[in-house]
């Protein structure tokens, strides 16, 4: 996982955790995680998950693109900014002079597709907001304890977790305040190491952050 | 449960196409006749729709950095002679071995163009690769092409023996005229990795107008014929992740289904390859 890893702001810090699929290479990891840089007044704070699809070629790029767009433009990333990030995806992967193999230019001219989670915070108002196309999770925690996994089940509170899938699917089953718990990213390594060998995480790109309200 | 080994390039599957190029495949689909003689042949649809397959087993495979070895691939021509009909390259494997995807995409024998419509009605060109060309010889080697086959799939599993078995599919439009083949697909399926053992599928080919007959689970389902009965006994049962992709083309299965065909028309033909290449999920 390239980028920042963990930040803070007067009112919340923030760590974010990934990890590739077992047997792949780093450089297949095709999660992105972005946040906002620091909020000025009144604007929210923004943390965003997307999984890029592994049938695509360059969904890396185009989750990454995703992530970026909802850090710095939240929900209109999904409507009136998403034809900028797909330009920039072509622009990106643009092959003029048809140096591309056949099956590269087969596969960019079918697009790349990705999942995108995005958090949305107000801590001195106590409001926050989320939106979500595709199976990522947002849980909300209170002193540890889960107060709502959305879009699992039907606030105000102190902790925030963003997963993508097969993350998402191991929290719900063995409680997502351990993500709490992670001080580093070794401790977050050994925790999907244990989890994969257990069978309750599934081999696939695994990628969580955490928001603490201060 | 077997059949649900993780397909990765640690631990990849094989699939191997068997081809009947015997004369008889130079005549049109069964019913075809009243179109034309503009009506191509079984040998060039049948060329046409596996090329067109191994094109999209590559695609599968394709990701940024270039074609991952999620597959290893054999094409068998059976007619004049039995010869493979994709072959690795200089030092990469023996003649007649099964070729890793990525050594497949990069050696089509050519590169043709056509015409595709775009999702917004536009068309636009595209290349698409050709590995081999029809061809419609003499009789029909079906057990010598098994018995080979076979031998294949035996090297190569002593080579991968804890991958998701190796997928054989024997598309033909009549009867072996050089033994009982029954005798020889069992030999082939008997050959296993940890996972199960290898399949074998058949796909028959129509000469008449009769309706195919498609995934059948009971031998009581098939036109009263010994040659449709047999090619039903030398055929595997669906494994699950097959099953799950035959229900999604629509087809109502059960643990009893077998990989075959009988009368296949192209559209037919065409369905069964795609669910017989869908072994599980690609890691």
């Amino acid at each position: 996982m390239g980028g920042r890893e963990r930040g803070s702001t007067e009112a919340l810090r923030w760590r974010a955790f990934g990890i590739s699929k077992e047997g792949a290479a780093a450089g297949d990891y095709e999660d992105a995680f972005a946040v906002s840089g620091d909020a000025g007044a009144g604007v929210p704070f923004r943390a965003a998950l997307a999984d890029g699809a592994t049938e695509s070629v360059f969904a890396r790029h185009w989750a990454q693109l995703l992530a970026d767009g909802f850090a710095s433009d939240g929900a209109a990333i999904f409507a009136e900014k998403r034809p900028a990030a797909q330009a920039a995806w072509a622009d990106a992967v643009d092959d003029p002079s048809g140096a591309l193999p056949w099956y590269t230019a087969a596969k960019v001219a079918d697009g790349a597709f990705a999942t995108l989670l995005g958090l949305s915070l107000r801590p001195g108002e106590r409001a926050w907001q989320a939106a979500s196309v595709g199976d990522g999770n947002l849980f909300h925690l209170r002193e540890g304890a889960l107060r709502r996994a959305w879009p699992r089940d039907d606030a105000e509170g102190d902790a925030f977790v963003l997963a993508t899938d097969a993350a998402a699917a191991w929290l719900l089953r063995t409680g997502p305040a351990a993500a709490l718990d992670w001080a580093t990213h070794d401790a977050f390594s050994e925790a999907v190491r244990h989890a994969r060998s257990e069978g309750l995480l599934e081999n696939d790109d695994t990628t969580v952050a955490v928001v603490h309200i201060k | 449960m077997p059949y649900s080994a993780e397909i990765s390039r640690a631990s990849p599957t094989a699939f191997l196409f068997l081809l009947d190029q015997s004369a008889s495949m130079q005549d049109p689909f069964g019913g075809a006749e009243q179109k034309g003689d503009a009506a191509p042949s079984k040998a060039r649809v049948l060329a046409d729709t596996v090329n067109d397959l191994l094109r999209n087993l590559v695609l599968r495979c394709a990701k940024d950095e270039g074609v991952r070895d999620y597959f290893h691939v054999g094409v068998l021509g059976y007619g004049e002679r039995v010869q493979p009909l994709v072959e690795p390259a200089a030092g990469h494997g023996a003649p007649g071995e099964l070729v890793p995807i990525s050594a497949l995409a990069d050696r089509p024998k050519r590169m043709g163009e056509r015409l595709e419509e775009d999702g917004d009605g536009s068309e636009r060109r595209v290349k698409f690769p050709v590995w081999f060309d029809p061809q419609a010889k003499n009789g029909t080697p079906m057990c010598q092409a098994l018995d080979q086959a076979a031998q294949t799939a035996r090297r190569w599993i002593d080579a991968h023996p804890r991958s998701f078995p190796p997928v054989a599919v024997n598309v033909t439009d009549g009867e072996a005229t050089d033994g009982e083949p029954l005798r020889y697909a069992q030999q082939l399926r008997s050959f296993a990795t940890d996972d199960g053992e290898a399949l074998l599928f058949n796909v028959h080919l129509s000469e008449s107008e009769e309706p195919a007959v498609e995934l059948p689970s009971a031998p009581g389902e098939l036109p009263p014929e010994e040659y449709a009965e047999a090619l039903f006994q030398m055929s595997s049962r669906l494994p699950f992740a097959m099953r799950s992709a035959a229900e999604s083309e629509g087809y109502r299965v059960d643990l009893d289904t077998r990989g075959f065909v009988f009368n296949a028309d192209p559209g037919a033909l065409v369905r069964f390859l795609e669910i017989g290449t869908r072994p599980s999920n690609l890691r």
